[in-house]
């Protein structure tokens, strides 16, 4: 696949290349990840759309270390540190750099930890702020997370989807990481509370220089939110590019089907639509 | 909705189709029984549907949206919850804390449910055809034969391909769209009057969502069915209902037809989750996000209940208790600023 | 609605009662010395006088008070059981957690089997096993149910710990390079203890019952110290002519299980409330 989005002469900052991820042996088994080059240059917003079993949340789960690709590596700044041909675990010292929110608010979080500490744990781990400097640290990244330090006294059954989805990202960005990937983070959230979260995140990367993996089924979150974009189908990438163009000009079928999917996109005609099997 | 004289011979057995709508919820009240006393979760909730109209119903988590269909479909008492004031007219009765046995004539009979899209809505030990079977005989005894072939009936009527494997087959072994399909079927298999479909496409793949939306559509229209669509997606309610209400913290905040209401809001909330919205937002721009949270229930604030968050709230929000809707421009509004909004924001 | 009953977490009726019986038994096994004149393991006087003042549950057949008796023997198996019930819990909970997140098969292959071994055998013989090996007595009957009673434990903490491995906290602990020992002791365990504890408050009435038994087998606790099942035992020939010799111990061995039993299904009812 000609790699025609390089621009420039950045090197991307995550990349997984040539990514395969086989589960299951023999006549069982299958790809839920296909030859999968996709990567992230510093600072830039990137989307990964898909729908059920497109293989989008394994990618995610392979870039940022949770799970070895069976072929193929993931490169970090160029240099390959996990994978088939790399280290079968993503070196620790290197952990802080790629960060995650993940999907489910619910079980993201540690039911025995306060806000604040599950936040100043991190802090700890990375930042060698001990004690009563860790908390200060931990409510100073909640607040930017427009988490108060009330809210940050409370265990996670206490906050809302919201709250809760928005201290993970204190949390993940506790190790000052150069990329964040979110797994669906607003899927399961209020409309208010998911416009609060994507304001945050859109800052982070543009102010910050945060670069973002954004892993989503919402089209419309990914339009809004990212510049490039990957399409992903039963484990294969079928389609990528500049995100404008991919919306305004698809030139994959599924991508158009996708796109035409989007309530308000086209006439609810039954026509044209194609019974899953 | 009014009904001319063709009409009415056009369809001479429904004695009932006078004009008057089909179901009318006023001044709706619901409340859990708790040891403490009633943690109310809906006060005051109002609707009306007429004969073969789609009114969605949107709001957040918390809003009363899914306690709304459950007083529609007299299953409140199953999740400890009782009607607790206000009507629910359907046709000519009042469905409000009526005895199981007025229940046991409606709900599955005259109005159909279709749960939200997961596993729970179908039984995971026994297959498709036994359910339908039993949603078909529930209200009309008939031989198991019969029944069957009205069940592959059922199941082409929602576009289920190889309509006779499929009876076969166990939810699990169901994709999630065609176990949509299946719950939709079983929903259709009395001839409903009205369908109460709940977040029917929340947990589905957009492609998916997009065939379910179509198939409620066309069996709206070709059944002469009435719907209740209840969703957080304004878009997804855009596109199939004619009219919207939208709840908050319990009530109704505002009513009318969609097109108006979305795109003319009488009510700062509405407002706001229309412009909150990512789907319709500019590449770019911040979105303009609502500040703060809903309130949880049993913690409503005074006054209007959305004043904390509303840019128009002031001290007379916040004063006595949530207003009633009212009639302005060409919807119904709890906001007593209503007149100060403009004529459209797009 | 889930927040509501999270913020009303009170005991309920039957925990109550619970409580109250136990603090009762409780509180009579810590005053008896100085609410009782007499001795627990010293003669007061005549042989099987019957219930009565001053000796309110009577007289044995060698003459000591049985209310004495009964409380100081509340103090001791009370203990017994509280230790009875911590010593495996900590233990197993702490196995079970380790097996649970451990990634080596092996490993964990060969503890489960020794742990299914273990669970296999009937309560009783095995801990009446390992007293005859490691001595009968006070110790003797903690190392025993401490080896025995670990491995159901072990099962519960390491069942729970599977559960925790695919949630989100704890694979964002990997993503943020968490040592195994921190995710360990500050993410897996406290999450699964509290299942351990309910286990153990129901484990609690089968240890008393145990070890009353096994002092009543004459394994357990040595006379002449004070001890329900070694009463019980002691008391039974007498049964006819002597009645309360048995039937207050016994009586009171039953109440503190009931009274174990109600808190165990009142601080059940809310944890499922929570959850």
């Amino acid at each position: 696949m000609p790699n025609e989005w390089v621009t420039g002469m950045t090197e991307p900052l995550l990349e997984a290349r040539a990514a395969t991820v086989t589960y299951g042996y023999g006549g069982a088994a299958f790809n839920a990840v296909n030859d999968a080059n996709v990567y992230v240059q510093p600072g830039e917003a990137v989307g990964v759309v898909g729908e059920s079993g497109s293989g989008k949340t394994t990618l995610a789960r392979v870039l940022v270390g949770l799970q070895p690709p069976t072929k193929g590596n993931v490169l970090l700044e160029g240099k390959p540190i996990f994978g088939a041909t790399a280290q079968r675990k993503f070196p620790r010292s290197e952990r802080w750099k790629v960060q995650m929110v993940f999907q489910d608010p619910y079980s993201s979080l540690n039911p025995r930890q306060r806000a604040w500490e599950a936040v100043a744990e991190a802090v700890s781990a990375w930042q060698g702020l001990r004690g009563n400097q860790a908390k200060t640290e931990a409510l100073r990244l909640l607040r930017s997370m427009g988490i108060s330090p009330e809210q940050a006294e409370q265990f996670p059954h206490r906050l809302s989807g919201g709250q809760r989805q928005r201290v993970s990202v204190a949390r993940a960005l506790a190790p000052k990481p150069k990329i964040l990937i979110a797994d669906e983070p607003t899927s399961s959230i209020d409309q208010s509370a998911q416009a609060q979260l994507l304001n945050l995140l859109s800052q982070l990367q543009r102010e910050s220089g945060l670069a973002i993996l954004f892993i989503s089924h919402d089209l419309g979150l990914v339009r809004y939110l990212t510049s490039r974009v990957y399409v992903m189908k039963r484990g294969d990438v079928v389609e990528q590019g500049d995100t404008v163009r991919v919306f305004n000009k698809p030139e994959n079928p599924y991508t158009r089907l996708l796109i035409n999917s989007i309530p308000g996109h086209s006439s609810l005609a039954e026509t044209t639509l194609p019974y899953e099997s | 909705m009014q009904s001319g004289p063709l009409s009415l011979e056009n369809r001479a057995g429904e004695l009932q189709d006078n004009g008057q709508p089909l179901l009318q919820i006023r001044d709706l009240k619901v409340g859990f029984a708790k040891s403490h006393g009633i943690l109310p979760v809906i006060n005051t909730a109002n609707l009306t549907l007429g004969r073969r109209e789609a009114i969605g119903v949107v709001g957040e988590s918390g809003s009363g949206k899914t306690m709304l269909c459950r007083s529609v479909l007299g299953t409140l008492d199953r999740h400890g919850a009782r009607v607790l004031g206000g009507q629910i007219m359907f046709e000519a009765h009042d469905l409000a804390n009526a005895p199981e046995s007025v229940w046991s004539k409606v709900r599955g009979k005259q109005i159909g449910y279709v749960p939200q899209s997961s596993l729970a809505g179908l039984n995971p030990v026994i297959n498709v055809k036994t359910q339908m079977v039993e949603a078909i005989t529930a209200a009309r005894p008939m031989s198991v034969q019969d029944a069957e072939k009205e069940a592959v009936e059922l199941l082409e009527v929602v576009r289920i391909p190889r309509a006779k494997d499929v009876l076969r087959e166990y939810s699990y072994q169901l994709s999630g769209g065609m176990r949509q399909r299946v719950m939709i079927a079983a929903a259709l298999a009395q001839k409903p009057k009205l369908l109460v479909a709940d977040e029917p496409t929340t947990a589905l793949d957009v492609t998916v969502q997009k065939e379910i939306l179509t198939l409620i559509s066309r069996l709206r229209r070709e059944l002469g069915m009435a719907l209740i669509l209840v969703s957080h997606d304004l878009a997804v309610i855009e596109e199939v209902c004619d009219s919207l209400m939208v709840m908050y913290a319990g009530a109704s905040f505002e009513a009318g037809s969609v097109s108006v209401t979305v795109h003319a809001p009488r009510h700062p909330y509405t407002k706001a989750l229309h412009d909150s919205r990512v789907d319709t937002a500019e590449r770019g721009k911040p979105l303009e996000a609502i500040a703060g949270e809903p309130p949880t229930i049993g913690s409503w604030p005074s006054g209007c209940r959305f004043w904390p968050r509303c840019p128009l709230g002031d001290d007379k929000c916040r004063a006595g208790d949530q207003p009633t809707l009212r009639h302005v421009a060409q919807q119904l509004t709890a906001c007593i600023y209503a007149e100060r909004m403009g004529d459209g924001h797009d | 609605m889930k927040s509501m009953t999270r913020v009303l977490p009170k005991l309920n009726g039957e925990a109550h009662w619970g409580v109250a019986i136990l603090a009762i038994i409780i509180l009579l096994g810590v005053l008896v010395p100085l609410l009782s004149p007499f001795n627990p393991i010293r003669s007061a006087g005549d042989t099987f006088i019957t219930p009565g003042m001053p000796h309110l549950f009577g007289t044995d057949q060698l003459g000591r008070d049985v209310f004495t008796r009964t409380f100081a023997a509340a103090q001791l198996d009370i203990t017994l059981a509280v230790l009875g019930v911590a010593f495996p819990l900590v233990i197993g909970t702490f196995m079970g957690g380790v097996l649970g997140t451990t990634r080596n098969p092996v490993v964990s292959g060969a503890w489960l089997i020794i742990i299914d071994a273990i669970n296999a055998f009937p309560f009783l013989a095995i801990v009446i096993g390992v007293v005859a090996m490691v001595g009968s007595g006070v110790q003797g009957l903690l190392i025993a149910l401490a080896a025995v009673n670990w491995a159901r434990y072990a099962k519960i903490a390491r069942a729970r710990a599977l559960q925790l491995r695919d949630a989100d906290f704890i694979h964002a602990t990997q993503v943020l390079g968490y040592s195994r020992v921190q995710v360990l002791t500050r993410h897996i365990l406290p999450n699964v203890y509290s299942e351990s504890l309910a286990y153990g408050l129901s484990d609690f009435v089968i240890v008393i019952i145990a070890i009353a038994g096994l002092s009543f087998l004459g394994v357990g606790v040595r006379p002449p110290e004070a001890e329900w099942g070694a009463m019980i035992s002691d008391g039974r020939p007498f049964l006819r002519q002597a009645w309360w010799i048995t039937v207050f111990p016994g009586l009171t061995l039953s109440l503190t299980a009931i009274g174990v039993a109600l808190l165990a299904q009142g601080l059940t009812n809310r944890s499922r409330g929570e959850d």
